[in-house]
């Protein structure tokens, strides 16, 4: 075995051949437009009269730009990268190319930026074309209705909000609740579809992560890449580093990609993450285009900006080949105030919301979803069967147990079936927490979520909820697999099924014990006699007056 | 300058009255522009006369009396006349009026030089490119500290004796600050000179000067590429190295050695 020597001169040889080979093109007539003015990431470029609405243009040093405003004789151009390299009088050419990405698989697994250049340091994208990003969203006709579950593998979510495959969900609430970690698991819990290969169950995901720290994002990708979840995602990055014109078009970029795969019968879940900064990033730009300002200095089109957006995740009917998008829009609201500008425009464009309080992510109920606020307009269509066959009661017995809360103080004051609602809400309450990266697939939720509306929670202390449930699910796996596999085979919950699961929990009941150390089985308290001299006999005394 | 809607038809208008009244006679076109000059530049100083005198309810005898009454007699018969018809036109805005009028006297300045129409825009241009190329000069023509008058001595200077008397009318009239910078004000001359002659204007970069036939078989083809009459302007650049540059209107034809270099380096660069 030989190795490969390439000795200098052969090298020379080479680079002279290359350069000898170079053949210019013969002059070419081009459309030469000048900087008229530039500042602040805008720049008004005169001449050009052939150029087109959102086309690309390229300055000299060659940063491309967005021509946004077409005036009587000048172009308002929004930077689409570092502008201090820009000067007044420079010559800026036409691409000829309306906005638009390359699209592909070669996306899945890879970083992104919003023009589709790959970030990530692992080579270039293998591509099949371009897609245009200002297409029009599928019409009516192209459209079926919502059918198909998109499980998130979260309790409170697939219970009670379940999303469909072509919904729109918005996550909404305040910074830190945990917004980005609900899309996270959803995405992660993707993973089993995917492996199995077959394609009317894997789900392609997009992550378009809009002026997070670069931190945020890095650890996103940690998240995915330790869950094996990174295969099958693809991130478009716009970090808060990036000029306002990328972060107005990363969503339309993640989009687009996404589109592409549903045009060709594939189902897609896309994330975004948030649209506030979007909302601000194409507010800065339409100020510096001097566009007028309206409420909250937004711009008036900022409804249409998230409308035409959100209308392009949809479920396509049979005949254009059965793909769907689902999207997870995530809103940043101020101090729980859903009644501001941005987050009532996209509520009304979406099919439901996910509403994620403050007050209850501090009170440790991780997920902290409000029950009674989170709606999805989906509904039943999207659950499982498994799932409609166990949650049946659930969200009335939590609204009950909502109307009690203000009671629990009172606890040992009230009547019996008020006590029972409450002890009843709060374990169902206690059953809902979940850890963050941690999806349960669709058997476990439905064996857990039976635990709670069946009652069989009843007689477990609060605090020892989740160690039963976990404990619980073990046994199963250990000695019952075969409920298990039923379920996720069938996806169905008979009544055959919940006795099994009766007969389980009963013999389950003798090996558990609480945190403390005691049995719960009913009958299994035993009582320790007192010492003799413990007990006390009340004597009666008679006093003589007299 | 942008006229739009009534004042555009206007101005096309007066044009072609300008053009009837002044083509016969050189001396008497350089006349009518002086005129229309200073007319334009008191419109501009003064806006209850701009305002009044395009107020379409006013009636037509009113504003041309007033005309005849604060004109007649100081200026020349031919421009005063182009100034009544313009304002018995009607106009979208009172501004239009004294670009209007500004843009007639530079046609009229245009016209003033004959037959020698070629060498006017060959000035021109000569002119604008020793404005731009001397920091010095452009920033004399445009410092606020010195009068109207010294910097019109300081362009007799220059150029008096050497240029037509039409190029160093309207280089004067580019310190009036219409067009904000001399140098811009000279390229929107070039391109009133060009519509005049009919013909478009191009800018051409060559290493080394052009021969006639060069120069002849360029125009041609240039003509028949964008349909009419080109006036070449050539600037000899050593930077190209070799090749032609040509820039016309919007079009820039790029066939310059130092342009197929740099490609060679960014193909290289990878």
């Amino acid at each position: 075995m030989t190795e490969l020597s390439i000795r200098p001169d052969e090298i020379r040889d080479a680079l002279a051949k290359y350069v000898a080979d170079y053949k210019p093109e013969a002059a070419k007539t081009e459309e030469v437009g000048t900087v008229a003015s530039t500042a602040d990431g805008i720049a008004r470029v005169s001449g050009l009269p052939s150029a087109m609405t959102n086309e690309l243009l390229e300055f000299e040093d060659g940063t491309l730009g967005l021509a946004l405003n077409l005036d009587t004789r000048e172009i308002g151009v929004v930077v689409l990268g570092d502008f201090d390299k820009i000067e007044e009088g420079q010559s800026v050419r036409r691409t000829g190319e309306v906005l638009s990405v390359p699209v592909g698989d070669g996306y899945l697994g890879r970083v992104v930026d919003p023009l589709g250049n790959a970030i990530d340091g692992l080579g270039d994208i293998e591509t099949v074309g371009r897609r245009a990003l200002e297409l029009q969203a599928p019409g009516v006709m192209a459209r079926k209705s919502v059918h198909e579950p998109l499980a998130t593998g979260i309790k409170a979510i697939d219970a009670m909000t379940p999303i469909g495959r072509g919904q729109r969900q918005l996550i909404i609430g305040d910074r830190s609740t945990g917004k980005t970690t609900v899309a996270i698991d959803t995405i992660i819990n993707q993973k089993q579809n995917w492996e199995s290969g077959d394609p009317d169950k894997q789900v392609r995901c997009i992550y378009v992560a809009i002026g997070q720290k670069g931190s945020t994002i890095a650890s996103v990708r940690g998240a995915l890449e330790e869950s094996g979840a990174l295969e099958y995602t693809t991130i478009v990055a716009a970090p808060a580093s990036d000029s306002a014109g990328f972060k107005y078009l990363a969503p339309y970029t993640g989009s687009a990609i996404g589109q592409h795969w549903m045009y060709e019968g594939k189902h897609v879940l896309i994330v975004f993450d948030d649209l506030t900064k979007q909302a601000e990033a194409y507010r800065a730009v339409s100020l510096l285009l001097r566009r007028p300002p309206g409420r909250e200095a937004y711009p008036g089109d900022v409804f249409y900006l998230h409308s035409r957006l959100l209308e392009r995740c949809a479920k396509l009917s049979d005949e254009m080949g059965k793909g769907s998008m689902t999207g997870l829009p995530i809103i940043e609201t101020k101090a729980n105030d859903v009644s501001a500008f941005i987050p009532t425009n996209v509520i009304s464009i979406t099919d439901g919301q996910i509403f994620l309080q403050s007050d209850l992510f501090a009170a440790n109920q991780r997920p902290a979803i409000d029950v009674g606020v989170s709606v999805s307009r989906v509904g039943s269509a999207a659950m499982t069967k498994a799932l409609k066959g166990v949650t049946g009661s659930l969200k009335v017995e939590l609204a009950q147990y909502r109307a009690m809360e203000a009671f629990a103080m009172f606890a040992s004051d009230l009547d019996a079936a008020s006590k029972q609602q409450l002890a009843r809400g709060q374990r169902l309450m206690a059953l809902l927490k979940q850890p963050a990266y941690s999806p349960y697939p669709i058997d476990e939720m439905t064996v857990s979520l039976w635990l709670g509306t069946s009652g069989s929670l009843d007689i477990v202390p609060v605090e020892d909820v989740l160690k039963f449930e976990r404990e619980f699910l073990d046994f199963l796996r250990r000695s019952h697999d075969g409920i298990l596999a039923g379920i996720r085979e069938s996806l169905k919950f008979e009544d055959s099924t919940e006795s099994e699961l009766k007969k389980a929990y009963d013999s389950f009941l003798n090996q558990f014990e609480t945190s403390e150390g005691h049995s719960i089985k009913p009958g299994s308290a035993k009582e320790q006699a007192l010492a003799d001299e413990d007990v006390e006999q009340e004597q009666i005394v008679k006093q003589k007056r007299g | 300058m942008d006229f739009r809607g009534a004042s555009a038809d206007a101005v096309a208008a007066l044009t072609e009255e300008l053009t009837t009244a002044v083509s016969a006679s050189p001396e008497a076109a350089a006349k009518a522009a002086d005129t229309l000059f200073e007319v334009s530049q008191t419109l501009r100083a003064e806006a209850a006369l701009r305002r009044f005198v395009t107020d379409a309810s006013v009636p037509q005898e009113a504003k041309t009396g007033l005309v005849a009454e604060l004109f007649g007699g100081k200026v020349d018969a031919t421009g005063l006349g182009v100034f009544e018809s313009a304002v018995k036109h009607r106009w979208t805005h009172a501004g239009d009026l004294s670009d209007a009028v500004e843009r007639l006297s530079e046609i009229a300045a245009v016209r003033s030089a004959g037959g020698e129409a070629k060498r006017l825009a060959d000035e021109l241009f000569a002119v604008q490119q020793a404005v731009q190329g001397t920091p010095a000069l452009r920033d004399a023509l445009s410092d606020p500290a010195r009068t109207t008058e010294d910097k019109a001595g300081l362009v007799d200077t220059l150029l008096g004796g050497k240029a037509l008397p039409a190029t160093v009318t309207l280089t004067k009239q580019a310190l009036a600050g219409t067009y904000r910078t001399a140098s811009a004000a000279l390229g929107e001359y070039q391109k009133v000179a060009a519509s005049v002659a009919d013909e478009g204007t191009a800018v051409i970069r060559v290493a080394a000067p052009l021969s006639e036939a060069e120069t002849t078989r360029l125009a041609a083809a240039l003509a028949r590429k964008y349909g009419r009459e080109v006036h070449l302007n050539v600037v000899v650049d050593p930077a190209v190295v070799g090749g032609i540059k040509v820039s016309i209107g919007d079009d820039v034809i790029d066939g310059t050695v130092s342009s197929r270099l740099e490609g060679a380096q960014r193909a290289l660069a990878g």
